[in-house]
């Protein structure tokens, strides 16, 4: 992964954990995967931001975290979301739509004007 | 937050659930791997690599932990213990050099805070004002008048109220005793909001009627002394020099009055100012001005509002009375920031900041040395810390283990401190108390350690550790994991930014101590100066024995014939050559106060003529003390109450008055307008007489015949050691007059060593040469420490420069320059720097200046050869290696 690649997740990778968690609670690993999947290979998250992303976010009251029996039968904590993290969810996409907007209108305003 | 705490309980579940969570993550991925087609070995590698580190991530995840803080608090905690454990000897040192810094810091804070930081023990002690009276720029206390004017018209203050101080005899059950008291006005206990712990205070304008009867509150520690706490004190009629009087009270055990450094053995009733004097004086003459005048301020009102306030009040004053109050200026002041007395200028904070900036030097080179120690230590941690890095530690959690090992060093260090200052306070405390018992007052020197001592204490240990701490932490945690790693055991693979550190730590230290010496140096010469110091009179072998008749009831024709008999029964004991009488005692008891105008220069309407101290002497007096009359006649039994006044003036008063004239034959006055003129008999020699000065003050003598007062000292001229003759005068006294307590006796030897005269410059150099001592100790261990450790980091240097061919004076060469250059630098510093520090100084020294030469000479000497010393050893080591040895040294 390169250097802005890496510099991109870092400041979206809470939301997008949150996103993650609200299509489908489910364990570290899985959610790294999913990430990966969805992103279509796009973001490979690190063991070293995903697990300290997931603890924060725990303890922030974002999500919830229970041990439960994955799909292999093993025993695995498993994140869902809470209500307050729902919020958190909700406003940050509200966010982020909002800069993408700006950020494309500005792009195209400096296309047109070539 | 709950959540939190419980986890913080549940350590050891929550690790578990991590490892748990992690292996998980790793099994996943080597499954998947697996899946792909890899061998299980192959899956495993991989899966490896991409984790990048169980215990980094696991490190990362507890950072992100709220409760992490305490957790890892606790985890450096133990761990710094641990290492102070594992090194006693060295963590002993440290904790001892610092405990030297803060203790030293703490003994001078806690005097100060006696001094100007505590508050008087009475209700919200912040409105506390006193009130300061200035006319042309002359300070004085108040007239009874005056404050009774200011009471009725101002309203900034809550309540005016006022004391006088006087010394008198108190007889209880025909036993009189010294007894130092303030006269105060009746709302002086209700204003200051203070409660007896027995019987009552004054009521309210209780004892502001001449004719009102003398009541008496004893304070706490009087009443414990002389009457064994005894609560039938209450209502106990006494005599107070001889006049009857009521004890209606005792004062609380915190309260000692409302002035400085003083313990109060009583107070009595405003009407006390006038005993045994015309009355009508204190209550009507505005020029009477006996009276220290406090007031307790409106909540929310400033004191500049109050001052205004009062200066208005002083205006109209100055209108209605021209002749006393022209020109009066009122300051407010908080009372604590009116200590040790309003009108006098307060040398106090320039010591208090002097002495500040000595302990703060001296607990600057205490934390060098720790400073030191500990990168001599982190040199020999340096691969502990690589390997903590490596394994995964961030360098804000290094810098931070480091910082909680030096507060933890530190703050041990101020516990020891704290001691260490408690047992210097005590100790110089009784210094202080031998030469203050000879005294008429009670003197309190509260040192006592409260919360402001202990918080200035904690704060200094916590700022010690911080500046320690980081000083050697960001050392130790820049080092490069793979060089320290692969440098082996040496750790010298970093070391430039180490040597650079230590040669500043050298510099400072010389710097440091060589201000240290110059000051212990000029306070010591000033010492030296004023011993030798010519008084005006000649101090060896002079008795002072100080009576008080009235005490005992005497009026003035029993007096004056006491002190005859007493007089000429001194004179014929064997070995004595002279006696004779006084009022003041010089250095010792101050004289009174005249206010002097000349005969034919009349003092212009309003203006104050100026104020010259006296004293009231007999015939022998000149011949006893040994005062050379230079112009003139000295006084003669002859100068009567019946014969025309006359008066000595001392070479100081005869410039100021009569510039370029004779003044004997010259009159004088020295009382209010419609006095009598006295007539310049004589021209004394210039002399000491209250406080050593450096410049002569204007000062005159009157016979004791014409200018009486029951309050006298008998001095005794004698061929055998003053001493010696305590038991006889003793014995005398009993003898006339068997009631009559001796109020002191002592010698005048002992007089110019006490507060008068050079016990503030004895304590003074003391002081300041224990601090000097102290910071030339911990920068020759200093710079010892740490030449000696640059040496041990370059032996092999040395042994491969004797290798080439280098022989033993190339290497001392090598090793002193580097020393000799520091040292130049730290002297040079520490010149720069005195220099500044001593100018201000000027005002405490007498007879030498802020910068003088050959103090700054010797102190420079010192430093030099004491550093050069140090810095020879270890070079002298270094050169006497073995080169086979050095160069194997690691």
């Amino acid at each position: 992964m390169n250097e802005s690649k890496q510099e991109l997740l870092r400041g979206t990778l809470d939301m997008l954990i949150l996103k993650i968690v609200a299509l489908d609670p489910n364990h570290g690993y899985a959610i790294a995967q999913r990430l990966q999947q969805i992103s279509k290979e796009f973001f490979q998250v690190h063991q070293g931001s995903l697990y300290p992303a997931l603890h924060r976010l725990e303890d922030k009251g974002w999500l919830q975290a229970e041990w439960k029996e994955s799909e292999t039968g093993r025993q695995a904590k498993f994140y869902s979301l809470t209500r307050k993290g729902r919020k958190q969810m909700t406003a940050e996409v509200v966010n982020w739509q909002r800069l993408c907007d700006a950020v494309g209108l500005i792009l195209r305003a400096e296309e047109e004007s070539r | 937050m709950m959540r939190r705490i419980r986890r913080l309980l549940q350590k050891s579940r929550s690790e578990k659930e991590l490892d748990q969570e992690l292996q998980f993550h790793l099994d996943r991925q080597i499954a998947d791997y697996i899946a792909s087609g890899n061998t299980p070995e192959e899956a495993r590698r991989r899966a490896t690599l991409v984790f990048g580190g169980m215990e980094r991530v696991k490190e990362e995840v507890r950072d992100t932990r709220f409760g992490n803080f305490i957790e890892t608090l606790f985890q450096d905690l133990s761990y710094g213990l641990r290492m102070l454990r594992k090194s006693p000897s060295l963590s002993a040192i440290i904790v001892v050099t610092l405990a030297l810094g803060i203790g030293v810091n703490t003994a001078i804070f806690s005097v100060l805070n006696g001094w100007l930081f505590r508050p008087l023990p009475v209700r919200a002690p912040e409105q506390i004002t006193v009130l300061a009276f200035s006319q042309e720029h002359d300070g004085s206390n108040f007239s009874y008048p005056d404050f009774l004017d200011f009471r009725k018209q101002s309203d900034a203050f809550s309540d005016l109220f006022a004391y006088g101080l006087s010394v008198a005899g108190l007889s209880a059950d025909g036993r009189p005793r010294e007894f130092a008291f303030s006269s105060v006005t009746g709302n002086y206990f209700s204003s200051l909001g203070v409660t007896p712990a027995l019987g009552r205070f004054f009521l309210e304008r209780e004892g502001e009627v001449p004719g009102d009867p003398l009541l008496v509150v004893l304070g706490n520690s009087y009443w414990r002394r002389n009457f064994g706490s005894d609560p039938r004190v209450i209502g106990k009629q006494v005599l107070v020099n001889g006049q009857p009087a009521t004890i209606i009270g005792v004062a609380p055990m915190d309260f000692h009055g409302t002035f400085f450094a003083m313990d109060m053995d009583g107070y009595l009733t405003l009407n006390a100012m006038a005993l045994n004097k015309d009355s009508s004086q204190f209550w009507a003459d505005r020029h009477n001005r006996q009276l220290i005048v406090l007031g307790r301020l409106k909540p929310g009102l400033s004191i500049s509002q109050a001052e205004i306030s009062s200066n208005v009040i002083s205006q109209r004053l100055a209108a209605q009375y021209p002749a006393t109050n022209k020109d009066v200026a009122i300051r407010v002041i908080p009372e604590r920031l009116a200590r040790p007395a309003v009108f006098v200028s307060s040398f106090v904070p320039v010591i208090a900041a002097l002495f500040f900036i000595l302990a703060g030097l001296v607990l600057l080179l205490a934390c060098m040395n720790v400073a030191n120690i500990l990168l001599a230590r982190s040199a020999a941690r340096q691969r502990e810390m690589a390997i903590r890095s490596a394994l995964g530690a961030g360098r804000g959690r290094l810098i931070r283990q480091m910082l909680t090992e030096s507060l933890l060093l530190s703050l041990l260090g101020g516990i020891a401190g704290v001691l260490f200052g408690k047992w210097s306070i005590s100790a110089s405390g009784s210094a202080l108390h031998s030469v203050t018992t000879t005294t008429n007052f009670a003197y309190r020197m509260d040192c006592s350690l409260d919360w402001r001592v202990f918080s200035y204490t904690l704060a200094a240990a916590i700022l010690t550790g911080l500046f320690i701490g980081l000083l050697s932490a960001v050392r130790a945690s820049r080092a490069h994991v793979n060089e320290v790693l692969q440098g082996g055991a040496r750790g010298d693979s970093s070391s430039r930014g180490g040597s650079r550190l230590r040669s500043a730590l050298v510099v400072v230290q010389v710097a440091g101590s060589l201000i240290l010496l110059i000051v212990a140096g000029l306070f010591v010469r000033s010492l030296r100066h004023t011993e030798q110091m010519y008084l005006g009179f000649e101090p060896d072998h002079v008795l002072n024995v100080m009576l008080d008749p009235h005490q005992i009831g005497y009026d003035q024709i029993r007096a004056k014939a006491f002190y005859r008999e007493l007089e000429d029964r001194a004179r014929a004991m064997s070995g004595v050559q002279s006696a004779s009488l006084s009022f003041a005692v010089p250095l010792g008891i101050p004289g009174q106060v005249g206010f002097v105008s000349v005969e034919g220069h009349p003092v212009l309407a309003g203006q104050q003529p100026p104020q010259i101290s006296f004293n009231s002497v007999d015939p022998a007096y000149f011949a006893t003390l040994r005062i050379p009359i230079l112009r003139g006649r000295t006084f003669a039994e002859s100068d009567n109450e019946t014969a025309p006044q006359v008066a000595i003036v001392n070479q100081a008063m005869a410039r100021k008055l009569w510039p370029n004239d004779n003044p004997v034959g010259k009159r004088f006055r020295w009382t209010n307008e419609s006095g009598p003129y006295v007539e310049v008999v004589g021209v004394a020699q210039d002399g000491q007489y209250f406080f050593l000065s450096p410049d002569p003050q204007p000062y005159f003598y009157l016979p004791l015949a014409q200018n009486f007062s029951s309050r006298l000292s008998l001095q005794i001229l004698s061929s055998l050691p003053p001493e010696s003759l305590i038991l006889a005068v003793q014995e005398q006294v009993r003898a006339l007059a068997p009631d009559l307590p001796i109020i002191d006796l002592s010698t005048m030897q002992q007089t110019v060593r006490g507060l008068g005269g050079l016990f503030v410059f004895r304590l003074a150099a003391f002081l300041a040469a224990a601090l000097g001592f102290l910071g030339l100790t911990l920068a020759v261990v200093g710079v010892y420490g740490i030449v000696s450790f640059g040496m041990l980091q370059r032996m092999r240097e040395m042994g491969i420069r004797m290798a080439l061919g280098a022989n033993r004076n190339n290497i001392l060469k090598l090793a002193l320059g580097t020393g000799f250059g520091l040292i130049g630098a730290g002297v040079a510093l520490g010149i720069v720097s005195a220099w500044a520090l001593t100018r201000a100084m000027t005002s405490l020294l007498i007879g030498v200046s802020g910068s003088d030469p050959a103090t700054y000479g010797v102190a420079v000497v010192v430093i030099s050869v004491v550093a050069l010393l140090a810095c020879w050893i270890p070079a002298r080591r270094a050169a006497r290696m073995d080169p086979l040895v050095a160069l194997r040294y690691e």
